[in-house]
């Protein structure tokens, strides 16, 4: 059986006054029915650019998809006519946004918006469709819904307006969930509930997600399979297990010894990344993490490196794997090379 | 550590803001953002403030520099009660605290050079003049793993770490012992609040500096900190050694804070237990009678609803203000 | 890190591109541009009339009273005979001096006030409050009016008369923009560092407010004139012979039937000037639309 969500060399540009930003270089993917993916990077690294542009929620111009396939259930959402967009969004592929107050009218009560969302893809009449709202605010932990329907969106706190948009995506029971790092404006006690109810509605409707985020506690709770992005390129790529405990790239490996772990007794040294994040205006010719990476060689400044095998399912896109493990192997302070400049 | 000297005690402090409503605008209410928290700091050490959006964490900041005016309660830094100072003696107090911002695109001046920005507490406080001040600029910015030359360019130029590298060489201008941090890594990519964070911790070294480093990120908290007092509305709930605070949290909503904590590491994640907690944070305008925690805790008892429980030492250096303790087990 | 950092290349044009996109933002108004070039032409006018303008402006000659526009006097002339040309360019002095003073003084008085009572607030910003509140309320054309027949009609005093209420939009504006300078975050790390009160507004919150000050002050311009040419057509603004544009609409009251040529240029010399001016408050306020949202 074909894969759910095959993504391949997709390439996105924003044509700016500045110059172009070529956001997503050419990355490639394929997602399993029901299965988890989690997309972990900086800001502006590309993560959340490549998942709106399958959807084609990049505005263009100045934006543009400069090649590549999105096949979805075999068709190609790249190719496919704007018009005919709409019977895949909010149908087969929902998205969830980080701020939900963005996505909903303010001058609307939550039931009015709900049941239209409803109404327009499900083609349910006014009635059945408020009856509908009910019961998926009521599944999406909305208390007393029947109530809340009548209220206007800013009488609902983040969580709660984050749970109306969860309820609005899978009103149409959609085989792929987008999450656009929907938990990252809200505090940790309300984030792992929305967590907790995306993945007991995963369970429950069997639909694929991809969580988009730069958080990797997130990930690791919820992923199964994880691509890492930097400057618009998927630098590793691999089972969550994998990643987390053997990253590979010096990037991955940067990323997660920039994160303290509090189960470590006494303390510790935070292994951080040198730099900052790339000019998205002028990316370098060779391996565009280059300048931060403390295991460069001549190589990575002129040849960009593709991705290789390091395990099952697992890919690095560095150079020089084989050094960075024997390093890393030798002792763990050696990823902080730079760690004594800070 | 329990004999060092202390250097800050905060007590009793109380920020209410009045809530106006009616027709003349009369008040009508109060929202009570700080509400008897009282607290000490030693000398040398860090205490990591936790807790949510609206629990009052960051209105303590700015109650404690007396950039707001406190409704109540004393705020002792260095033998001086800063409450009772009038503004112009509070002014040459400033030279012993100082705050780091959460926004380092807001906190400087887009019309300054940095430079400027961080000579102008040098040269108002009479630290150094002339070539002096630029002098100790050019230190100041090497110490926070700058380029002595950015001197002359404008916030702008500056990416949002450097930039919080730059508010952090104007805090430490005046030769401060004490330094808020207000979320100043929140803003930040994770790689680059790494690099701040551990240039906190070096300059705290090499400086001797105190920090109370107020983030909502548990994980960066209990990483910098000694010490960690978590707060929920208004009040401190729990305050202990920080590995205490999370080998062993007493307070029923510390330890769903933990709990709800993910931690990079899915083997861990598969196999812990989850306490998610149920709603959000009530009001601070009408906060919960009794236990401000009760409409949310999984352990609630009768008395919670009733009667609101004290901060007590339950062990040496662990505070916590929860009935459950109420009676020896 | 150093090579991280020296690779972001030529930073100084940053800063310096904040005008240029100023500029392109200000030209991308047709009006504003108009604005601008009318501005600068009014101004020579102006500065120049005494050198420029063919005749004396008060040269009085009976045999051509209320003359068509001719080749000796292109716009024509008046009731006594004098060029209409001349006339109108020296109008331009009293529109400029007028509109540009009073905005002036308005700023002068409003903007120390307006940013005391915005930063300091409290009972300061009550009173202050109260006393634009009552200048507001105060039915200003009269009251200028009084002042005017008071102290007797000149281009100076209709200037002390006007800025009795134009400085109560100053002080408003100025007020509020300072108000919200309060709370950034660059102003309140000033109060924390110690910095005293008089340092941070001269250094951290007027710098910030001064592009929305040359905006509200280019917004005052319009009404001054407005003002400027009503008073004068009233006959209690500028007093003959010195000549002003509402002045000679005024003294065309007569004729206008029949020599259309006595009430047409100056009205159109007001509409214009009153048109050309908004437009360029319009084009600045474009222009620093993304300098003020730091």
């Amino acid at each position: 059986m074909s894969p759910l969500l095959q993504v391949r060399n997709l390439e996105v540009a924003f044509f700016t006054k500045d110059g172009v930003v070529r956001a997503v270089n050419g990355i490639s993917y394929s997602l399993e029915e029901g299965d988890t993916l989690g997309i972990v990077g900086e800001s502006g690294c590309g993560k959340s650019v490549s998942c709106m542009a399958m959807l084609r929620l990049i505005p263009e111009p100045p934006g543009r998809i400069m090649g590549g396939q999105v096949l979805f259930d075999g068709i190609d959402l790249v190719r496919m006519k704007r018009d005919d967009l709409h019977t895949i969004r909010g149908g087969k592929i929902a998205v969830i946004f980080q701020d939900p107050m963005a996505s909903l009218n303010p001058v609307m009560n939550i039931g009015e918006q709900v049941a239209e969302a409803i109404t327009v893809n499900l083609g349910y009449s006014h009635r059945q469709a408020l009856h509908r709202t009910v019961e998926l605010l009521t599944r999406v932990g909305i208390p007393q819904a029947e109530d809340r329907v009548k209220d206007y969106p800013h009488q609902f706190s983040g969580g709660m307006r984050q749970r109306v948009m969860i309820a609005m995506a899978i009103s149409c029971q959609p085989k792929l969930l987008i999450a656009d790092e929907p938990t990252t404006s809200l505090d940790v006690t309300v984030q792992a509930q929305i967590v907790d109810l995306v993945q007991s509605l995963q369970r429950e409707l069997g639909m694929a997600v991809i969580w988009i985020t730069h958080d990797l506690g997130v990930i690791a709770r919820l992923a199964r399979h994880v691509n890492v992005m930097y400057a618009g390129f998927i630098i590793e790529t691999g089972p969550a297990k994998d990643i987390f405990k053997h990253p590979h790239h010096p990037y991955t490996i940067g990323l997660l010894g920039s994160v303290p772990k509090p189960d470590v007794l006494g303390t510790q040294t935070l292994v951080y990344i040198d730099g900052a994040p790339p000019d998205m205006l002028q990316l370098a010719e060779g391996c565009s993490f280059y300048p931060r990476c403390p295991y460069h060689t001549e190589q990575c400044l002129k040849e960009r490196p593709d991705l290789v095998s390091v395990g099952d399912n697992h890919g690095a896109a560095c150079w020089n794997v084989a050094a960075v493990q024997a390093r890393l192997a030798a002792g763990p302070a050696t990823a902080g090379a730079a760690s004594g400049r800070a | 550590m329990a004999e060092q000297q202390v250097l800050l005690t905060v007590n009793h402090l109380k920020k209410y803001y009045p809530v106006k409503g009616g027709w003349f605008g009369r008040v009508t209410d109060y929202v009570k953002a700080v509400d008897d928290v009282s607290f000490q700091i030693r000398r040398g050490e860090t205490l990591g403030l936790v807790g949510e959006s609206g629990c009052g964490k960051t209105t303590t900041a700015r109650v404690i520099l007396q950039l707001q005016r406190p409704t109540a309660g004393e705020v002792i830094l260095n033998g001086n009660d800063l409450c009772q100072m009038q503004d112009d003696q509070l002014r040459s107090l400033r030279t012993q605290m100082q705050i780091i911002f959460q926004n380092p695109y807001t906190s400087l001046n887009p019309r300054m050079t940095i430079g400027a920005a961080i000579a102008e507490p040098i040269i108002v406080h009479g630290i150094a003049h002339g070539n002096a001040a630029h002098e100790r600029v050019a230190e100041l910015l090497t110490m926070v793993g700058l380029n002595r030359y950015f001197a002359g360019r404008f916030p702008s130029e500056f990416s949002g770490g450097q930039r919080q590298r730059i508010g952090i060489a104007r805090a430490l201008s005046v030769n401060p012992g004490f330094v808020i941090c207000d979320e100043p890594i929140s803003s930040l990519d994770v790689s680059i609040q790494a690099q701040i964070v551990n240039l906190l911790k070096r300059l705290q070294d090499q400086l001797g500096l105190t920090y109370l480093f107020i983030s909502h990120d548990l994980r960066m908290v209990r990483y910098i900190s000694n010490r960690i007092a978590v707060m929920y509305l208004g009040k401190i709930v729990e305050m202990g050694q920080s590995l205490d605070i999370w080998k062993k949290p007493l307070h029923p909503y510390t330890q769903a804070l933990w709990a709800a904590l993910p931690l990079p590491d899915p083997e861990l994640e598969e196999k812990r237990q989850r306490i998610v907690l149920q709603g959000n944070v009530p009001s601070p305008i009408n906060p919960p009678q009794g236990c401000r925690f009760n409409t949310r805790c999984p352990r609630v008892l009768d008395i919670c609803r009733e009667v609101e429980p004290p901060l007590r030492e339950l062990e040496p250096d662990h505070q916590v203000a929860c009935h459950l303790y109420d009676w020896p087990q | 890190m150093t090579r991280a950092k020296s690779q972001r290349n030529a930073p100084e044009t940053r800063y310096a591109s904040n005008w240029v996109a100023a500029w392109r933002r200000f030209r991308r108004s047709g009006l504003a541009m108009f604005g601008l070039v009318y501005f600068i032409i009014i101004l020579f006018v102006a500065v120049m009339a005494p050198v420029i303008s063919p005749y004396p402006y008060d040269r009085v000659d009976y045999g051509i009273t209320l003359q068509l526009p001719t080749w000796q006097h292109l716009l024509g002339t008046d009731y006594l005979g004098r060029d209409m040309l001349t006339r109108l360019m020296w109008g331009a002095r009293p529109m400029l001096l007028v509109g540009i003073l009073t905005g002036a003084v308005g700023m002068v008085i409003g903007v120390p006030l307006g940013i005391l009572a915005g930063y300091l607030g409290g009972a300061f910003d009550w009173f202050i409050q109260r006393l634009v509140d009552l200048f507001s309320a105060l039915p200003w054309y009269l009251l200028v009016l009084y002042l005017v027949m008071v102290l007797s009609p000149s281009v100076w005093n209709l200037i002390l008369a006007l800025s009795v209420s134009s400085w109560v939009g100053s002080c408003r504006l100025v007020r509020g923009l300072t108000f919200s300078a309060r709370e950034y975050d660059f102003v309140e790390a000033a109060r924390a560092l110690g910095i005293p009160t008089r340092q941070i507004l001269a250094r951290h919150v007027l710098p910030q407010i001064a592009p929305l000050l040359l905006w509200g002050f280019a917004t005052s311009i319009p009404g001054s004139v407005f003002a400027e040419a009503g008073l004068s057509f009233l006959g209690i603004g500028i007093r003959p012979p010195i000549p002003s544009w509402g002045q000679m609409l005024g003294q065309a009251g007569q004729y206008w039937m029949y020599y259309w040529h006595v009430f047409l240029f100056p009205s159109l010399c007001i509409v214009i000037s009153v048109l050309a001016f908004q437009g360029l408050a319009d084009g600045l306020r474009q222009a620093i639309d993304v300098n003020v949202n730091v």
